[in-house]
């Protein structure tokens, strides 16, 4: 998947500027940065279904294009984009997915109900099959669009907020289906508010404002300037160890640190959960 | 009860209304479950008021009632398709604009312009009226609709649902809203000498609404929706004929006691059902 100097938005108003990007088969990346920054656009450049202003776009091969989406790619939405009230099974929602458009029967056949209900099951989704979409939690719609997109054993997954509204053990399993995946070779690339508990556990980062304005493992990219340059605003970084941990400079906890130990000093977690004992 | 059934049969003109009536009445109840999901009640009214328009610019030129109605509608929805794309204007604002003012448009020509068809007749519908090409109209239209359901089934349901994501997966979706509304279109130009164009947009929300209360699944409820508007419009049409008030009104008058009954009817079914849970959490 690479992406050139592009310049992309809707209609005439850019909202990414010479935006540059390549991603291999099968990373599991995560996009993040203030809201407007361009993470979902650039989920819709590469589906195209933004304006390519400037630039060029590549996917799996393809030029993305409203009239042509490149195959192979499955789509998460936010949740919120959804009328949860639209009468459909979790099973009915996921066999959307199969892409057999040009079938001519409305139904659909017993094979393609036992590749969806396989799909479910590897999701820990078997038992809600039959479930009204709209009886459903917020972390088994996820799984449910998950499913959905997983079910053409497509090699692109582009997820928006995907743990957004779900427990932590729900954004923990998500997180570990996601690994998964790209541990079967495909390429899952998501959006996230969550720089601590989803970001700073993604193997790669790219911090977008606009355009990329840092690209790298977590411990490289999460870094105070780089952070400050993406949000506007000042955070505080602390190493728990194996990762790093984003602090508001404007949250309590940044407070009672800074009049506390020298941040330099703590070592892990425990000391974490000491400052946040105080 | 028997004579009331089969009495009117005795007329040809009932007859034939009843055939293009039940037609219209199944084909409206289909497509108010995608205008009902699709939240867009708006557009079978706007159409409505757009095919009155085409008709009497269409009878001032000496052209048949059907060839204004369909000029009409193609007109409308491309002129609504163009002027919605512009953003900052949503698809309301543009079946707003363009309908109504196709409609301004006809009601001053059959103001001005003497005609053999009556206002009132295209406003609210009529039995007497319906003719073998209103029937071969209905029909031609009931098979189409049929046929395009029965074909593109999943991608219409997926562009319904999920739009956007229907886009990523490959449906053409443009293809798919184009297709809704050329079905919307033909569905209220088939149905506009029963209905009348003042209530078809009752017509084509009125099943689904009904249905949806009873039902939690898309298949079954397209065809309760079907079942309920075939239905509907059958009785309206011998409340038409029974109490001489204009067929429209009759089969609108039938479909919103029956949503008002269903609505009564679940309303207290949930009630009765919140009472025996408390009881059951009482012991």
């Amino acid at each position: 998947m690479l992406v050139t100097g592009a310049s992309a938005g809707y209609g005439r108003r850019a909202v990414l500027h010479g935006l540059d990007l390549r991603i291999q088969a099968g990373e599991l990346v995560g996009l993040v940065g203030p809201s407007g920054a361009g993470k979902t656009t650039v989920l819709r450049l590469l589906t195209g279904r933004a304006d390519l202003l400037v630039g060029q776009v590549e996917v799996l091969g393809h030029r993305p294009s409203p009239r042509r989406p490149p195959p192979q790619v499955g789509y998460v939405p936010q949740l919120d984009q959804v009328d949860w009230d639209f009468p459909l099974t979790v099973e009915q929602v996921v066999l959307l997915g199969n892409g057999a458009w040009g079938a001519r029967r409305p139904w659909f056949s017993r094979r393609e109900r036992a590749a969806a209900r396989a799909v479910l099951d590897r999701l820990g989704m078997a038992g809600l099959a039959a479930r009204s979409i709209r009886a459903l939690s917020g972390g088994q719609r996820q799984r449910m669009f998950l499913a959905r997109a997983l079910l053409h054993d497509r090699r692109l997954l582009l997820l928006d907020e995907p743990t957004s509204g779900v427990d932590v053990a729900t954004r923990r399993e998500v997180l570990g289906v996601l690994d998964e995946l790209r541990a079967e070779g495909r390429t899952v690339v998501l959006t996230t508010h969550d720089l601590n508990q989803v970001a700073a556990l993604l193997p790669r980062v790219v911090c977008l404002s606009d355009t990329v304005t840092a690209d790298g493992p977590p411990a490289e990219v999460l870094t105070p300037a780089v952070l400050e340059r993406t949000y506007g605003a000042p955070m505080r970084v602390l190493w728990d160890g194996s990762r790093v941990v984003v602090i508001d400079e404007l949250s309590p906890i940044a407070a009672v640190i800074a009049s506390g130990p020298d941040p330099a000093e703590l070592d892990g977690l425990p000391a974490l959960d000491g400052l946040l004992a105080r | 009860m028997s004579e009331f059934l089969l009495e009117p049969l005795g007329y040809p003109f009932f007859v034939r209304a009843l055939l293009a009536g039940s037609l219209v009445g199944a084909l409206c109840g289909a497509l108010s479950t995608f205008v009902v999901l699709r939240r867009m009640s708006y557009i079978g009214h706007g159409l409505a008021h757009a095919v009155l328009g085409g008709v009497g610019v269409g009878l001032a030129f000496g052209a048949d009632l059907y060839v204004g109605a369909v000029v009409a509608t193609v007109v409308a929805g491309v002129l609504i398709d163009r002027v919605s794309r512009r953003p900052g204007l949503h698809a309301d604002a543009a079946i707003g604009i363009v309908t109504t003012a196709i409609f301004a448009a006809g009601v001053a020509v059959l103001a001005v312009v003497p005609t053999r068809i009556s206002l009132e007749a295209l406003l609210f519908g009529t039995i007497l009226g319906v003719d073998r090409v209103d029937l071969a109209v209905a029909v031609g239209v009931a098979v189409v609709f049929a046929a395009v359901l029965l074909g593109r089934y999943r991608p219409l349901v997926f562009t319904t649902f999920d739009p956007e994501v229907a886009a990523v997966h490959g449906v053409p979706t443009g293809r798919m809203e184009a297709l809704f509304h050329l079905l919307t279109a033909a569905v209220v130009v088939a149905s506009v000498r029963v209905l009348g164009v003042l209530l078809i947009a009752a017509a084509v929300v009125i099943p689904a609404a009904t249905a949806r209360l009873l039902v939690r699944s898309f298949g079954v409820l397209l065809v309760a929706a079907t079942l309920l508007g075939l239905g509907t419009s059958i009785l309206g049409l011998y409340v038409s004929y029974h109490l001489d008030v204009p067929s429209g009104p009759g089969i609108v008058l039938v479909g919103a006691l029956g949503f008002a009954t269903v609505f009564a009817i679940t309303a207290v079914a949930a009630r009765l059902g919140v009472r025996r849970a408390r009881a059951v959490l009482a012991g």
